[in-house]
């Protein structure tokens, strides 16, 4: 098993997300469960990665760095935070 | 009139839908009203597009079909979506937890599932891990219903499921089942032999659908033994549907012999009786004889009066003269069904008293 | 032929006999009442609207008195489509706005093939201007008042979204105007013909505001969405429009619409391709006339 800090997450299959965004203002559709939601750009931006394929947490926390222009180990914790909370709504899963 | 006379076009198109090219603007004003009362507008609509009739629908009755597939294709999403948050809540839970009617025909892709409506959610669990079962699904969101006390205690001391639980959020309603009939019902009947035959879902693990011949003496058992018939035909299309896709060499023997072994011959008898009746479902002759616990044969034709007028009573315009009085003594005969009337005398004076109080 | 050329007997006879079928934009309803009250408020605000044979109707409906002792004690009234009943019995002086209140529902219910939000619809040059508002906004008072002023009514509660073009389609129906907001459009427009009042219905007292002749004729030409904008009636307020986050107003419309969640995807499509093609804007105003006059400016734009 792979430590916690390198997992690969992805959007579950059932998901089928939609996205429009309106001057910097994301939101999503989550075609299984039907529900709307606005995401914070951060969020949107690691939701919309994984959404054009599954990805390691190593690979986000540095695109999430660059989009914050700050360093890898600098945007981890809030990395943890949005898969957390795009787990919670079902818009991202650790692959196995 | 007969009932079949009073109940065209929808029959018609029950039995042969590439009838709905034929219809007229008027016969699609009555059988929009018959069909959208009875629960089987979206399934009529399905089946338009299906059979690729969709041109030949009049303009004026397209969009009412198109709105019909809508809210089928909603009901199917989310009773897809459910099963999945079902199967997460349940997942610790020993034996296995089999969905019921819709959502089993839709989660197993079963041919009733096209364009079927549905209300709540029915579940069947070992009695053993009842508890366990309502205790899980309490920390996914699912709390019992707004029933008094009474209701309550009804419910876990003499009915044959959980009182309806309800999500807080999403406000989906689940019915837990340990049986398929109450423990105090005329008939009895045992879960067992279906809980140790039921087909795993796929993508759903640790739930579960009930092998052919059970799907259809549940639904049998399940429309028969009711008192309200306000889904009856919608019931019975379920049943044609599913006898359609079963039939076969094989099949009928084997259902029978389960009907037998789960001592459901009766309700089966009625299913196969009305449905060949009314929906001309393809049943061999020799297998309604053969039905075990067959009524005798002066009752036959009383129970078909009962049941023609429950199964025609979602709209008005199909109800024969006398509904009022056969849905009454399809309603009793519900209750009596259900239980000795040592019981059910006081359940109803209970239920007759408390009607008018609001339930908080 | 048009309701209004119908006497007033032959109306009320034709409504007894469940013979009068009116049409209201896309939909053609079977309406059946025995009451005065009834065949009064459809000629005082329906005249202008079509009726057909009735080959095949939309929606049936029926106002009435239901059974039982009770309406011997006090005199009840009960709306059925098609023989069911989705309301409680009301007071029997609400019927006509119980069957303003029913053909909403009838429409809400069952219109599918439809996106349908919770807002007013207008339009003006070709451009329609959709008004969300939570209750209590002014979006009714707004709503008659710009009616009168020469915008075209589409719909008062319910904006239908065409699911093949993404276009605005009217309904045409009359406006209905609850307490303060009835006496102002009676003061600033005294021609405006509104219906008998309900009062101490749920919504306090309601009336219903004839809809302009022009807004019924072109009942059937759809609009394309321009402007989505919030008003707020704020005593003291300047009138005055401020840009509105495009992903809020997605949102708003989303939770308060009819059947948004039912449509799913096609749902989200469509609402996002409203908010696409709109400039949103919140609304202040405290004066009718101001509220007017920016609205003539911003259609002017």
């Amino acid at each position: 098993m792979s430590s916690p800090s390198h997992r690969t997450w992805r959007v579950p299959p059932q998901a089928d997300p939609l996205h429009r965004i309106w001057e910097d203002e994301d939101v999503f559709f989550h075609g299984g469960a039907g529900d709307t939601h606005r995401l914070s750009a951060p969020a949107a931006l690691v939701l919309l990665r994984l959404m054009r394929g599954p990805a390691d947490e190593t690979a986000l926390a540095v695109e999430l760095a660059e989009a914050a222009a700050c360093r890898p180990e600098e945007a981890g914790p809030a990395l943890a935070a949005i898969l957390q909370e795009l787990a919670r709504l079902e818009f991202a899963e650790p692959l196995a | 009139m007969n009932v079949a006379e009073r109940c065209q076009p929808l029959l018609d198109v029950l039995r042969e839908p590439a009838r709905m090219a034929a219809l007229d603007l008027g016969e699609w004003d009555r059988l929009l009203r018959q069909a959208g009362a009875a629960g089987l507008l979206s399934r009529l609509a399905v089946q338009v597009e299906a059979l690729g009739l969709d041109a030949r629908i009049p303009a004026r009755v397209r969009p009412h079909l198109t709105a019909a597939r809508s809210v089928a294709a909603k009901q199917r999403q989310a009773v897809r979506w459910e099963a999945r948050r079902l199967a997460k809540a349940l997942a610790g839970l020993d034996g296995p937890v089999l969905l019921l009617k819709g959502a089993a025909y839709a989660l197993a892709d079963l041919p009733p599932a096209a364009g079927r409506l549905f209300g709540d959610i029915d579940l069947l669990a070992p009695k053993a891990q009842l508890g366990r079962a309502e205790g899980a699904l309490m920390l996914a969101g699912w709390h019992a219903s707004g029933k008094s006390e009474y209701d309550q205690r009804y419910y876990r001391r003499w009915m044959h499921e959980l009182p309806p639980m309800i999500h807080l959020r999403r406000g989906t309603v689940l019915d837990v089942h340990h049986n398929l009939l109450p423990e105090t019902a005329r008939i009895r009947t045992r879960a067992e032999p279906i809980l140790a035959d039921a087909r795993p879902l796929p993508d759903l693990p640790g739930l579960f659908v009930p092998r052919d011949t059970d799907l259809v003496l549940h639904s049998a058992c399940h429309l028969f033994h009711e008192g309200e018939w306000g889904h009856g035909l919608r019931d019975l299309v379920d049943l044609d549907a599913l006898l359609r896709a079963f039939a076969g060499a094989a099949f009928w023997p084997r259902l029978l012999a389960r009907a037998a072994d789960l001592n459901l011959g009766r309700p089966l008898y009625y299913a196969l009786d009305c449905c060949r009746r009314w929906l001309r479902t393809p049943v061999p002759e020799g297998i309604l004889a053969a039905c075990p616990a067959r009524p005798p044969a002066w009752q036959r034709p009383l129970m078909r009066v009962l049941f023609d007028a429950g199964l025609a009573s979602a709209h008005a315009g199909c109800r024969p003269p006398g509904a009022g009085v056969a849905l009454f003594l399809l309603f009793v005969r519900g209750h009596y069904l259900r239980m000795p009337w040592r019981l059910l005398l006081p359940h109803l004076l209970h239920q007759a008293l408390h009607r008018d109080r609001p339930q908080d | 032929m048009k309701l209004g050329e119908l006497s007033a007997r032959e109306l009320r006879e034709r409504l007894a006999d469940n013979a009068l079928v009116l049409r209201t934009g896309p939909f053609a309803t079977r309406m059946h009442s025995s009451l005065p009250q009834v065949a009064d408020g459809l000629l005082r605000l329906y005249a202008d609207f079509p009726l057909e044979d009735g080959a095949f109707c939309d929606f049936h409906v029926r106002v009435g008195p239901p059974k039982g002792i009770r309406r011997w004690l006090k005199p009840q009234i009960n709306f059925w489509y098609d023989g069911h009943s989705p309301f409680k019995p009301l007071p029997a002086n609400h019927a006509f706005a119980l069957l303003e209140w029913g053909m909403n529902w009838c429409v809400a219910g069952h219109a599918h093939h439809y996106l349908m939000l919770h807002a007013a619809v207008l339009e003006r040059g070709g451009r329609a201007l959709v008004m969300p508002g939570d209750p209590g906004a002014g979006k009714s008072t707004l709503t008659a008042a710009l009616m009168l002023s020469g915008w075209r009514l589409l719909s008062d509660e319910i904006a239908l979204i065409d699911r093949d073009d993404g276009l605005l389609v009217g309904l045409g129906r009359p406006v209905s105007l609850k307490n303060a907001s009835i006496d102002v459009i009676r003061g600033h427009f005294p021609d405006a013909v509104i219906g008998a009042p309900a009062h101490d219905t749920h919504k306090g007292t309601v009336a219903h505001l004839r809809p302009t002749a022009d807004s019924v004729a072109r009942v059937g030409e759809k609009a394309r969405p321009a402007w989505v904008v919030f008003p707020r009636w704020r005593k003291g307020a300047e009138a005055r429009l401020t840009p509105h986050s495009r992903a809020e107003a997605f949102l708003h419309t989303a939770n308060h619409a009819f059947n948004y969640s039912l449509l799913g995807e096609l749902g989200f499509e469509l609402n996002a391709a409203l908010m696409d093609a709109s400039a949103c804007r919140d609304f202040e105003y405290s004066r009718l006339e101001d509220a007017v006059r920016a609205f003539a400016e911003l259609a002017a734009s």
